[in-house]
């Protein structure tokens, strides 16, 4: 009698550890598909898009065009067209460097360590924002924490730890995606006190260039009250030509 | 009665004893007198030349400025701000509008952080001295839209020199990345090392069209008829302006670290004081008790012949006041003569450690000044000091006991 109870409640054992463990499993899949799909969203082989960014602040608001072209994570040109005052300047990345051309002085700066934190042209996003986009698949930990509802669509909440020695500047990551897609609607960043710094709120979804994609997006940074900056594309062309050149910095200098 | 002319007589049977407490009440006090001058007038000339270098006595800022400094935080100045501080005039000086931001200092591969100032040079060269803080070249003309005066170590450290074209990096009103050519003009050194090591002095009107600012500013300095007016000033223009939307901040908000080293500084005098009090306490005490043990046998007669315990110290009292009067008389003579003399010549170091005071933005050649505070602090010191080494000597005259007195030998 003793040892088939022994035997039963052993079983029982077993087989809750193996099913928590496959729901563990399975969690920890999914959400690192999430957050695969997240990185990859925007990112074909290569990308030409045009943007358009508007910065508000609280007593003023001002809008610039932008051509951007990318290839992988590590290259990519941004050149400004409008306002006027601000046309011309153009960003390279390339090899884990910003340079910037400035039209006035018609020379190219290296964006140095001391301006990284800096904001990038204006923007609630700095030039480390632009310089290292981290990887939110292979910089972070990942698991799903719960079912959420943003805007109406059911959503999963997966929260990213940042792996150890991972270059990465936030403690922790809580993004909101459509269950049914996958599709970011809303990233929460914090630092390592714990508070949160930013949002970044995904709007308009639809399709462009054969994927479906957020077409505008918005971010508030939660310490200055009234300011948010905001990205509309304009037009996204995936898995674009772009020859080698481009992201050069003799085109940087010469193009124009 | 009596007692003052044993008094007096008791002072010059022991001439040089006496005239040795004198000496060192004369050259304790005088001496204190001189430093207690000497360090105000150095800690004035202080204040003053990074006042008058720099900062100015007040500054207008666009409220929470001075927490937070950013381009952002600028306004326009208006005509009602003007009407406000040629209202509050004659104790107003003068005053000039200023940009100030942070940036990037290049020259070929090498640069430096820099502290981008847009002055209005007619304005400014009104209060703020600048052409005599030129060291090379010339101060930027009125209107003058491309040129730039570069703090001398930072020149140094670039490697530039007069017409040489500076790259200068930083932000705009706007955030966005801005980038302007400006051709040296002139080198100046100043009492900020900070300013000398890192500060770009461009036109006002240059540096609003570098950094996208139209006629915006984020500063304007104060200049006020004297020092002490700052705060009656001050208290004029928050009551004249929307202090929803304004601030105004006094020199020593602005320069915090100064009114520390001021303060650090008249710890060490106190010091150096406290010292000099207690080698005075001593030789008073020292010459008191010896006159009163070497004495013994004399106030004992005094006392067998009816003087009560309190005559005795009356006597020993007024032989002290009137050495301390003798010696304050010679004291003050000597140390305000001394510290008035220093207002007028100053006493010079430079040659001596020049660099070092440089470094801490001084000058090395120190004016005493001379005011009724800082005589009397010193007079009243020494006095506590000498009435306190006299209680000793004074009790044991007081308790001696006449028989054993008389016949000790």
């Amino acid at each position: 009698m003793i040892s088939r109870a022994c035997r039963i409640a052993l079983g029982a054992v077993i087989l809750l550890t193996a099913g928590s463990l496959r729901a563990v499993e399975l969690d920890s899949t999914l959400a690192r598909r999430i957050a695969e799909h997240a990185d990859t969203l925007w990112r074909g082989k290569s990308s030409h898009a045009t943007y358009r960014m508007t910065v508000v602040r609280p007593d003023w608001s001002r809008s610039m065009t932008m051509e951007s072209r990318e290839r992988g994570k590590d290259l990519s040109f941004i050149e400004v067209s409008e306002p006027p005052r601000e046309a011309g300047t153009a960003f390279l990345k390339r090899e884990g460097q910003m340079w910037s051309w400035l039209p006035d002085i018609e020379r190219t700066i290296k964006i140095p360590p001391s301006m990284m934190m800096d904001s990038w042209m204006g923007s609630d996003f700095t030039n480390d924002d632009l310089l290292h986009e981290s990887s939110l698949s292979d910089d972070y930990t990942h698991n799903v924490l719960a079912l959420d509802t943003v805007d109406a669509s059911p959503a999963y909440v997966v929260e990213l730890k940042p792996r150890p020695q991972a270059p990465v500047v936030w403690d922790r990551i809580l993004i909101w995606v459509r269950v049914s897609d996958f599709i970011p609607l809303q990233e929460e960043y914090y630092d390592e006190r714990g508070r949160k710094i930013r949002t970044m709120y995904f709007k308009d979804i639809g399709l462009i260039s054969g994927r479906t994609i957020p077409k505008r997006f918005i971010l508030e940074p939660h310490l200055k009250k009234g300011q948010r900056t905001e990205f509309e594309i304009l037009e996204l062309e995936f898995n674009a030509k772009i020859p080698d050149r481009i992201f050069t910095r003799q085109h940087l200098e010469r193009s124009r | 009665m009596i007692l003052l002319k044993m008094a007096w007589r008791n002072i010059w049977r022991h001439r040089w004893r006496s005239v040795l407490t004198i000496g060192a009440i004369v050259f304790g006090l005088s001496l204190n007198i001189w430093a207690f001058c000497l360090t105000e007038g150095s800690h004035e000339q202080w204040i003053r030349n990074s006042v008058e270098s720099f900062s100015g006595h007040l500054q207008i800022h666009r409220a929470g400025y001075q927490d937070d400094p950013s381009l952002r935080l600028s306004f326009k100045p208006d005509s009602s701000l003007f009407q406000l501080l040629r209202q509050t005039n004659p104790s107003v000086r003068d005053w000039g509008a200023r940009i100030n931001t942070f940036g990037l200092a290049s020259v070929g591969e090498t640069s430096f952080a820099a502290m981008i100032v847009g002055i209005e040079p007619e304005r400014e060269a009104r209060f703020i001295h600048w052409g005599s803080k030129i060291e090379h070249g010339e101060y930027l003309a009125a209107g003058d839209m491309h040129g730039v005066l570069i703090g001398a170590d930072l020149a140094k450290n670039l490697e530039v020199g007069l017409g040489d074209t500076v790259i200068i990096v930083t932000q705009d009103f706007y955030g966005s990345l801005a980038g302007a050519l400006r051709v040296v003009r002139g080198m100046f050194r100043s009492y900020s090392p900070e300013l000398d090591r890192s500060g770009l002095l461009v036109s006002l009107h240059s540096a609003q069209e570098m950094l996208s600012m139209g006629d915006r500013v984020n500063a304007i300095v104060v200049m006020v008829s004297s020092s002490e007016e700052v705060e009656t000033v001050q208290t004029a223009l928050v009551q004249g302006l929307d202090n929803e939307k304004m601030e105004v901040i006094p020199w020593y908000e602005i320069l915090p670290d100064i009114v520390q080293a001021v303060e650090l500084d008249n710890v060490f005098g106190l010091l150096t004081n406290a010292i000099l009090l207690l080698v005075i306490g001593f030789m008073v005490l020292n010459t008191f008790l010896m006159s009163v043990l070497e004495r013994m046998r004399e106030f004992g007669i005094m006392r067998s012949l009816g003087a009560s315990p309190a005559r005795v110290i009356g006597l020993i009292a007024l032989e002290a006041f009137f050495l301390i009067l003798v010696g304050y008389a010679l004291a003050n003579a000597i140390g305000v003569t001394a510290s008035w003399y220093n207002s007028i010549h100053p006493l010079d170091f430079s040659g001596y450690g020049e660099e070092v005071y440089k470094m801490y933005g001084m000058d090395p050649r120190i004016y005493a000044h001379l005011t009724l505070k800082m005589v009397l602090y010193p007079n009243l010191m020494v006095l506590a000091v000498i009435a306190l080494s006299l209680v000793y000597p004074a009790w044991r005259a007081s308790r001696i006991k006449p028989a054993e007195a008389v016949f000790r030998r």
